[in-house]
């Protein structure tokens, strides 16, 4: 499933690939996959770490929002993009987006 | 030295002395571990008895347990006192010297793969330092508990088992593919298994023995995973033997969430 911009975008769910390795260096994400390896700065930690298969983009671009007081809007844009780039490195995959009516936690 | 663990355990020390297994010279300490000493013990467990010298013990062996330090053995001795099993092994202060230094941070910032730098006989002797009670040498297990306090074994631990994770990750992904489910299956019980430990290891319990994963559990205080959450997949209560692929993608999810906070 691909990410897109729009509403429709922020209904979906993303979650890290399973065969992504972490490591938590002092305080620093560190995402594997292959042979390759990622360091992630604040922001794309926060919403790889809220990127746990339940909360959508939107609510993820409320998370950024909240934490960084920016706007809910330009939030959740930045959310879609880190995490598309973040599928097309294969790091993240998009669930089927839940049912409507199910609110995140 | 604690009276209640003199009055628990003398007698036992007294006898192995009387039978010729403690050393009266060149000796640094005499302590006890294991889950007795711990509290975790029952009717049937083993009392864990580790003797200290700076020469080396002139007695018959009954086993010998090989590590990663010169001499690459620590002489051992099992002997029953009534229903109670007493495992005796003989370290040099030397090997514990070599063996603090394979801990260090410096060995840690260096090492580029920890899985298998320490033995199963090396790594116990690391975590029993930390609550063992001296019988002998008091000073001297006083001093090695700050060493490994200040040392970084609990990092190499957590590093240890943080590969492990990844290796039975990366099997039950592939047996899922493969459509060999069963196998999926064991190798996510033995992902989450050694996640939890790594979890453990990075808050200081290092134990390895699977039978003392819900006792670690419930001794660390940590908020990475509640104890239910934990003996909810340990046990596997939500497993569906229609789907078992399902209970598979969880505990791989719950892995990663775990190692996502286990700092080294």
């Amino acid at each position: 499933m691909e990410a897109a911009g729009g509403p429709v975008a922020g209904q979906l769910v993303p979650r890290p690939k399973l065969d992504a390795r972490v490591r938590n260096l002092g305080g620093t994400l560190v995402v594997g996959w292959a042979d390759r390896s990622v360091e992630l700065d604040d922001v794309t930690a926060l919403i790889w770490r809220a990127a746990d298969g339940r909360h959508t983009i939107a609510d993820i671009g409320k998370l950024v929002a909240d934490e960084y007081d920016v706007g809910l809007a330009e939030a959740i844009s930045d959310a879609t993009s880190v995490l598309t780039q973040l599928h097309e490195m294969e790091l993240i995959e998009f669930l089927d987006p839940r049912p409507a009516g199910q609110a995140g936690d | 030295m604690d009276d209640a663990i003199t009055k628990e355990y003398g007698p036992y020390l007294t006898e192995l002395s009387h039978r010729g297994l403690l050393p009266s010279t060149w000796l640094c300490s005499i302590f006890v571990a294991g889950s007795l000493v711990r509290g975790w013990g029952n009717d049937t467990s083993d009392l864990d008895v580790y003797v200290i010298t700076a020469e080396p013990w002139a007695g018959t062996p009954s086993s010998l347990a090989s590590v990663g330090v010169q001499p690459s053995v620590i002489p051992s001795y099992a002997v029953w006192m009534g229903k109670r099993r007493i495992d005796i092994q003989y370290w040099l202060d030397d090997q514990v010297d070599q063996l603090m230094k394979k801990v260090s941070w410096h060995n840690f910032d260096n090492s580029q793969n920890s899985t298998h730098l320490l033995t199963g006989p090396e790594l116990d002797l690391l975590e029993r330092i930390g609550y063992g009670q001296a019988f002998a040498g008091e000073g001297w297990l006083e001093k090695r508990r700050r060493e490994v306090a200040q040392s970084a074994v609990f990092a190499f631990a957590a590093a240890r088992n943080l590969n492990l994770t990844d290796f039975f990750v990366e099997d039950a992904i592939g047996q899922l593919q493969a459509g060999d489910v069963y196998s999926a299956v064991l190798s996510a019980r033995s992902a989450l298994g050694y996640a939890v430990d790594a979890l453990m290891s990075s808050l200081g319990e290092i134990g390895t023995s699977e039978k003392w994963r819900a006792r670690r559990m419930v001794s660390v205080k940590q908020e990475v995973l509640t104890f239910d959450e934990y003996w909810s997949l340990e046990t596997m209560q939500a497993y569906d033997p229609t789907h078992p692929e399902e209970w598979v993608d969880a505990v791989l999810a719950m892995c990663q969430r775990i190692c996502h906070e286990v700092s080294i």
